[in-house]
């Protein structure tokens, strides 16, 4: 039976290899079939932005590999909205549609899933 | 009732509320205490008759695997106590290929097919793929991630 799991992302895009990691682990788990949403918070709202480039740091571009997960049937794509008030950032920045929640919403869909991890 | 019966209906209750644990460790060896916190977590579920479905090493914690740690004499020998895990209680000790590869984290498999000089991973632990995190979640009760 599908699992509602949620990973709850909070790396940076390119100061490590875990953004990058932890993605591969979020389409496994939609290839899996299970009801996958992803939450974005902190220094994570960074994997996000438009524009970036990974081939400046000899990366793969995680803002567009992010771009397959609506494809891959990942439904709820969140972000942390005081993170992004923290940073300066509104929606217009981001590469996907998402839908910012503030801490009560994020406590509401983090209460709703089965799994949640990183 | 006596000291034993009493620990017998616990054992007896405990058995009847016993789940399915799989769990995640993210953090590195050293770096961070993911591995050792994640340890104690294991070996309490055991102790309280859970069952242990499958221990996942990902990103950095698949260091922990690394044939030729030599821990400190004064300190926890951490793959130690996972290995006893594996051999006394048949836990399944997994790492993630992609994540162990680019770490130099080999088996005897890989080490043939890339044409390194040595395999690196404790016989204790089985490199398998992403899909492995996946089925644990999809078979366990409760699912656990140590960040680190």
């Amino acid at each position: 039976m599908a699992k509602r799991i949620l990973f709850l992302l909070n790396r940076a895009p390119y100061g490590s290899s875990y953004a990058l990691e932890a993605l591969e682990s979020v389409l496994v788990a939609a290839l899996f079939d299970q009801q996958v949403s992803v939450l974005f918070k902190g220094a994570g709202l960074h994997q996000l932005l438009k524009g970036q480039d990974g081939a400046a740091v000899g990366q793969r571009t995680v803002g567009k590999m992010l771009g397959a997960l609506p494809e891959y049937g990942v439904a709820g794509l969140f972000v942390c909205a005081p993170s992004a008030a923290r940073l300066g950032l509104t929606e217009g920045d981001f590469c996907l549609p998402v839908t910012l929640l503030d801490h009560d919403g994020q406590r509401r869909i983090i209460n709703e899933q089965d799994i949640v991890t990183g | 009732m006596g000291l034993w019966g009493l620990l017998y209906c616990r054992r007896h209750y405990a058995s009847l509320l016993a789940v399915v644990v799989s769990i995640a460790v993210h953090g590195a060896p050293y770096a961070s205490a993911a591995a050792r916190t994640a340890l104690g977590f294991v070996e309490s579920a055991l102790r309280l008759g859970h069952r242990v479905h499958r221990v996942f090493f990902f990103h950095d914690a698949v260091l922990l695997a690394a044939d030729s740690v030599v821990a400190p004499q004064d300190e926890q020998d951490m793959q130690a106590g996972w290995v006893r895990l594996q051999q006394t209680q048949g836990i399944e000790l997994a790492l993630c290929i992609a994540n162990a590869l680019k770490r130099g984290m080999l088996d005897e498999e890989a080490r043939r097919r890339y044409g390194k000089p040595a395999a690196t991973v404790h016989a204790a632990f089985t490199v398998v793929g992403l899909g492995q995190l996946i089925e644990a979640m999809m078979q366990s009760d409760r699912f656990v991630t140590f960040a680190g």
